[in-house]
């Protein structure tokens, strides 16, 4: 790579992974709990 | 490199890597789904797709995944550059089996006549200023058109139209493909699905590309910050011996271009560390049947002159260099590509 391009390598991967760790982290924070269990799962009689 | 246009130069060592990639992928794939089948037996056509609709999406994640660790693994250890000779193919079989995914998916809503309602899911324009409901399936179609550009481009003939640091750039468009990827399945499948395994592929695969990267990035710190020069402008590069034989010793110039410094018996020249192919570096590379060969894909250049050996056309630039009181220095000024400007070195003791 030439010199310039790793200095663009350098800039764009720390700031796209923050933004990756960013987005990842709400949507996993933010995502909808699980459905209740289903009665398929309750004790059979 | 070759005299003829040929679509694709197959040798031994492509055809082997190839049949090796194809058939992992196609392990992968088969075992995903038999495995898929046995938790979750499929009750019928939709679901049957289902699983191979994820069959094909996680191997194409994974393989982008692997894209993306080979540029940083090669840097590390040298044995690791076999996976970059052939990296090209393992990026156009990406965009296949992530095209695969998308039809897949089509063809999931078209069996249940669903196809209709295919179009809304990309435009229904309110849902793109929410965060958790963004249509993922666009991050997943973006993702793929950047796949496709370059699965396009891969080939040598765009690499000599664009030129190497046009066409290196636009190939950096596949950190951009990754990050809509990863985005396209936290936003989609997690959402739906509160198993543990897709949290856990993304964190994994986030967490091995940053990690090499930084390994990378931690080892080359160093070698970007340029030698001291002498008082008359000449970098020292160290004495003959202190370059292997038929190797390089690169040394970076105060504004941070990497010269490579190769030793062949006696002979001593300096040369760009950059290849004319795709700017690979050179300075890792070996001399080989009289050459200094290109670790990455072979380019080859003479050492007296840069330049390649007929029939070839590419030249580099090359850089003057001298033997001062035992040790060997090299001229940070560049020399206009295919200058002569090796030395023999009249005692090397190697």
């Amino acid at each position: 790579m030439t010199r310039k391009h790793r200095f663009a390598h350098r800039m764009v991967w720390p700031a796209l992974a923050f933004m990756l760790a960013l987005g990842f982290t709400m949507a996993l924070a933010l995502r909808a709990p699980p459905d209740p269990p289903h009665a398929a799962s309750e004790p059979q009689r | 490199m070759s005299v003829a246009f040929k679509a694709v130069q197959w040798n031994r060592d492509k055809l082997i890597y190839d049949a090796v990639l194809v058939a992992g992928v196609a392990i992968y794939i088969a075992g995903f789904a038999a495995v898929a089948w046995r938790w979750h037996p499929p009750k019928n056509l939709p679901d049957v797709l289902d699983i191979w609709l994820r069959a094909f999406g996680t191997a194409a994640f994974l393989m982008l995944t692997v894209i993306l660790c080979i540029g940083p693994l090669a840097r590390l250890d040298c044995r690791f550059l076999k996976l970059l000779y052939n990296r090209r193919h393992f990026g156009v079989l990406t965009f296949f089996v992530a095209a695969t995914h998308v039809g897949l998916m089509i063809e999931w809503f078209a069996v249940q006549g669903l196809l209709h309602t295919l179009p809304a899911d990309f435009t229904t324009w309110e849902n793109y200023g929410k965060f958790i409901g963004f249509p993922f399936k666009t991050l997943g179609v973006a993702a793929l058109a950047i796949m496709l550009t370059m699965a396009a481009t891969s080939h040598d003939f765009w690499l000599g139209f664009l030129k190497p640091p046009v066409w290196k750039a636009l190939h950096m468009a596949v950190y951009a493909a990754y990050g809509l990827v990863v985005m396209h399945v936290a936003l989609g499948i997690m959402q739906y699905e509160h198993t543990p395994l897709i949290p856990l592929m993304l964190i994994g695969s986030l967490g091995a590309v940053a990690t090499l990267h930084l390994m990378a990035g931690w080892r080359e710190w160093d070698a970007d910050h340029g030698r001291a020069a002498a008082a008359d402008g000449w970098l020292l590069v160290g004495p003959p011996n202190a370059i292997p034989d038929k190797g390089a010793r690169i040394v970076t110039a105060s504004g941070g271009e990497r010269i490579a410094v190769f030793r062949d018996g006696d002979q001593i020249g300096a040369l760009t560390n950059l290849c004319a192919h795709q700017n690979g570096p050179l300075g890792e590379g070996r001399i080989i049947d009289g050459c200094v060969t290109c670790p990455w894909h072979g380019y080859q250049y003479r050492l007296a002159d840069g330049c390649a050996p007929p029939p070839f056309i590419e030249r580099l630039v090359t850089y003057r260099v001298r033997w001062n009181q035992g040790v060997i220095e090299v001229d940070p000024h560049p020399l206009p590509p295919g200058t002569p400007a090796s030395i023999t070195c009249p005692r090397t003791g190697a």
